[in-house]
C-alpha cells in the first residue's frame, strides 16, 4: 500500500484541478450509499425492541445495538477505503 | 465544607486534576506557533491536527462530563429510552461523513472559523450570519454550565460541599484556555479520554462480578420498572416510546456537528482524510458510552439511592459517582472522580473558545471593528471566552441548576434550527437567504412552543398522577397535543425541523415571486473539494510585530 501524501506534488498531479476533479469524484462515489446502513440498522427500534434472543444475560436490544457500532464502523471503513483519492 | 470528606479519594482527584492543570498551561508551547496572537492559532491550534489528535480532541469534545452523568442518570431512572444515545452516536458519523469534509474545505480556502462565517460568505446575509451565530452562542452557554453540574455531581459524592472548588476549578480552566487556546483541551484531551477508557472498563468487569453477573442486573432494572406505574418506563421500549427514541437519536445527530465546538474540533483538523479516518473511529467512545449507560442498570442492582439536596429534590446525577464510591477502592473511586472531573475541562475549554470565535468573527468584526487585526481579533476572542465562563459559573450558582439543564434541552433543539443555512447550505444555494431567516423563525417558535407543552409527570404507585414540573419538562412531545389519537410522542426538535424545513420552502417561492434580491455567493463549487496542498488554501498570514 503506498502512502497518499497531498504535499507532494507528485500525489497531487501536476494540474491541481485535476486533483480537485478526483476527490470530486470520491465524494460522488456510489460507495458512500454504504453509510445509510448503519441509519436503517438502528432507527428502526421494532428492529430490535426485544429482550430475546439473549446473549451471556443481556437483552437483544442492548448488545444488537452495541454490534451496530461495530458494522458502523466496518461499514465507514470501507467507504473510506473504497473513496480515497 | 468537608464533612464526611474521604481523604484518599480527594488526595488522588485533586492530584490529577493539578497534572491535567499543569498541562493546560504547557500546552502554550506544544506544537509552538510564532504567535498564539492569531485566531487560526489560539483559537484551531494552528488549523493542522493529524488523526490522532483529532481522535481525543473531538471525543474528548462530543462525550462531555454531563453526557456521563447524565445518560446513566436517565437509564436509571426511565431504563431503554436512556440507551438512546447510542444509537444517536452510532448514526450522527455516517451522515456528517460527507458534509464535514465539504466544510472542512470551504472554510480552509476562505479562512473560516466559525459556522456563522460560512453562512455569511454563502448566503450573502450578516442578518442570517448574525441569527446563526447568536443561535450558536445560545444553545452553547447552558452547555457549558452543565459541564459544572458534572463537576459537582462529584464533589458531592466525595463529601465536597460548597461552591468554593468549582469557582477554584474554573477560575484554573479559564486560565490556561486564556493562555493556550485550543492547544490546551487538545492535549488534556489524552489524559481524560485515557482515564475515562481505564475506569469505564473496570467498571464493566469489576462492578457486574461484585454485583452476582448480568442477570441480576437486569433483573433488577426489570423489578423496578415493573413495580413503577410510569408507562413509558422498562428494559425495552414501551411501543408508545419507539417514535421517540428514533426522532430523539436522529434529531440529536443533526444537531450534533452544528454545535460551534464540534466544527472547531473539526476545522482545526489537518486534511480531509484527518476528517474522514476520525468518523470511522469516534464510535469507539459510542461504545464507551454504551457501556457507560449500562452503570444505570448496575447503579439499580446496588441499591443506590441518589444524593437530596437541602430542599429535598433527589439529585439522580449522583448515582454513578455513588456507584463507583460504593463499588471501589478509594483510590480508584478517585481516578474514576477525576476522569469526570476532567472530562468536564475538555469540552467546557473548547466550547468557550468556539463561542468566543462566534462573538468575535460574527459580532465584534461584523458589526463594531470591521477592521479588526489578526491579533486583535485573538485577543477579542480570549477576552470573550473569560467572560462565557465567569456567564456559565454564575448560571449555577446564583440561578437553579435547573435553568441550566432546561436551557441546554432548549438548546439541542434551537441549534437544529440553523441546519438548512449550514449542512443544506453545504450542498445548495436554492433556498432565498430570508427564506431561510423565515425558516428558523419558524423553527424557534415551534420549538419553544413545543417544549413549553412538555409536563414532566411523576407517576405515584396509587396510580394518581403529579405534574412535577409543568413546562420544558422534557424533549418527548406527545402527538396527541396535536390533536392525534394517541400516546405516542415525538423529539419536539423533529417536529420543531420539520416546520424549519416547510417554512424555508413556501417562503423561498414567495421572496422569488416578490423579486426580493438574492444574496451574493462568494464561494465557488470547486472550493468544496479543495484539499491540504492545494495553492487556493488560505495559508496562516505571517503576524505584524
Amino acid at each position: 500500500m503506498t502512502v497518499h501524501d497531498p504535499d507532494r506534488p507528485e500525489d497531487r498531479g501536476s494540474d491541481p484541478r485535476a486533483y480537485t476533479a478526483r476527490i470530486e469524484r470520491s465524494d460522488h462515489s456510489p460507495w458512500n450509499w454504504l453509510l445509510l446502513v448503519p441509519l436503517v440498522l438502528t432507527l428502526f427500534p421494532p428492529l430490535y425492541n426485544r429482550i430475546d434472543p439473549s446473549l451471556g444475560d443481556i437483552p437483544f436490544f442492548y448488545w444488537y445495538q452495541m454490534a451496530a457500532i461495530a458494522v458502523s464502523v466496518a461499514v465507514t471503513l470501507v467507504v473510506y477505503q473504497k473513496t480515497r483519492v | 465544607m468537608f464533612d464526611n470528606v474521604n481523604g484518599v479519594e480527594l488526595t488522588v482527584f485533586v492530584v490529577l486534576f493539578a497534572v491535567v492543570s499543569a498541562l493546560g498551561f504547557v500546552a502554550a508551547r506544544w506544537r509552538r506557533a510564532d504567535d498564539l496572537e492569531h485566531l487560526d492559532e489560539w483559537g484551531l491550534g494552528g488549523r493542522n491536527f493529524g488523526a490522532w489528535i483529532t481522535w481525543f480532541l473531538l471525543g474528548g469534545d462530543l462525550y462531555t462530563a454531563y453526557t456521563f452523568v447524565a445518560v446513566p442518570a436517565l437509564v436509571f431512572g426511565a431504563g431503554a429510552i436512556g440507551f438512546f444515545a447510542v444509537p444517536y452516536t452510532i448514526v450522527v458519523y455516517p451522515i456528517v461523513f460527507l458534509v464535514l469534509i465539504r466544510l472542512w474545505s470551504v472554510s480552509h480556502v476562505h479562512g473560516f472559523v466559525t459556522p456563522a462565517d460560512f453562512v455569511r460568505a454563502r448566503h450573502g446575509s450578516s442578518t442570517l450570519a448574525l441569527l446563526v451565530a447568536i443561535t450558536g452562542i445560545v444553545a452553547t452557554m447552558p452547555y457549558i454550565a452543565l459541564q459544572l453540574v458534572g463537576i459537582e455531581a462529584v464533589l458531592k459524592a466525595m463529601g465536597v460541599t460548597g461552591h468554593l472548588p468549582i469557582i477554584v476549578a474554573f477560575a484554573i480552566l479559564a486560565a490556561y484556555t486564556y493562555n493556550s487556546g485550543l492547544r490546551a483541551p487538545a492535549l488534556i484531551a489524552f489524559v481524560k479520554d485515557t482515564l475515562i477508557y481505564l475506569v469505564i472498563i473496570v467498571a464493566v468487569i469489576v462492578i457486574p462480578y461484585k454485583l452476582g453477573g448480568w442477570d441480576v442486573i437486569f433483573g433488577a432494572a426489570e423489578k423496578k420498572f415493573t413495580a413503577s406505574p410510569n408507562p413509558v418506563d422498562g428494559v425495552i421500549l414501551p411501543g408508545p416510546a419507539q417514535l421517540q427514541y428514533a426522532t430523539l437519536a436522529f434529531g440529536s445527530a443533526l444537531a450534533l456537528f452544528l454545535y460551534p465546538h464540534s466544527v472547531t474540533a473539526v476545522l482545526a483538523s489537518r486534511d480531509r482524510n484527518v476528517i474522514k479516518r476520525n468518523m470511522a473511529a469516534l464510535p469507539a467512545y459510542s461504545f464507551i458510552l454504551g457501556l457507560l449507560a449500562l452503570l444505570g442498570y448496575m447503579a439499580i442492582a446496588a441499591g443506590i439511592t441518589p444524593i437530596t439536596d437541602d430542599a429535598g429534590k433527589a439529585d439522580a446525577n449522583t448515582i454513578v459517582p455513588l456507584l463507583f464510591d460504593n463499588m471501589f477502592p478509594s483510590w480508584f473511586a478517585g481516578v474514576a472522580f477525576a476522569a469526570i472531573g476532567i472530562g468536564a475541562l475538555v469540552p467546557a475549554a473548547i466550547m468557550s473558545i468556539a463561542a468566543a470565535n462566534l462573538w468575535t468573527r460574527n459580532i465584534y468584526v461584523e458589526y463594531i471593528n470591521k477592521d479588526a487585526t489578526p491579533k486583535q481579533e485573538a485577543r477579542s476572542s480570549k477576552l470573550a471566552s473569560l467572560v462565557v465562563k465567569v456567564g456559565a459559573l454564575l448560571a449555577i450558582l446564583a440561578l437553579d441548576p435547573q435553568f441550566s439543564i432546561d436551557l441546554q434541552l432548549i438548546g439541542g433543539i434551537i441549534i437544529l434550527q440553523t441546519l438548512p443555512a449550514v449542512a443544506l447550505g453545504l450542498y445548495t444555494r436554492w433556498f432565498h437567504r430570508w427564506g431561510l431567516i423565515a425558516g428558523w423563525a419558524a423553527g424557534m417558535a415551534v420549538g419553544f412552543w413545543t417544549t413549553y407543552q412538555i409536563q414532566q409527570k411523576v407517576f405515584n404507585p396509587d396510580g394518581t398522577v403529579t405534574i412535577a414540573k409543568a413546562h420544558f419538562g422534557g424533549s418527548g412531545f406527545p402527538l396527541s397535543e396535536l390533536g392525534l389519537d394517541t400516546t405516542w410522542s415525538i423529539y419536539a426538535g423533529f417536529l420543531a425541523l420539520v416546520a424549519n424545513l416547510v417554512v424555508c420552502v413556501v417562503a423561498t417561492f414567495v421572496f422569488r415571486a416578490l423579486n426580493v434580491p438574492e444574496g451574493e455567493d462568494r464561494t465557488k463549487p470547486d472550493e468544496y473539494f479543495a484539499d491540504r496542498g492545494d495553492p487556493r488554501l488560505r495559508d496562516i498570514p505571517e503576524v505584524v510585530h
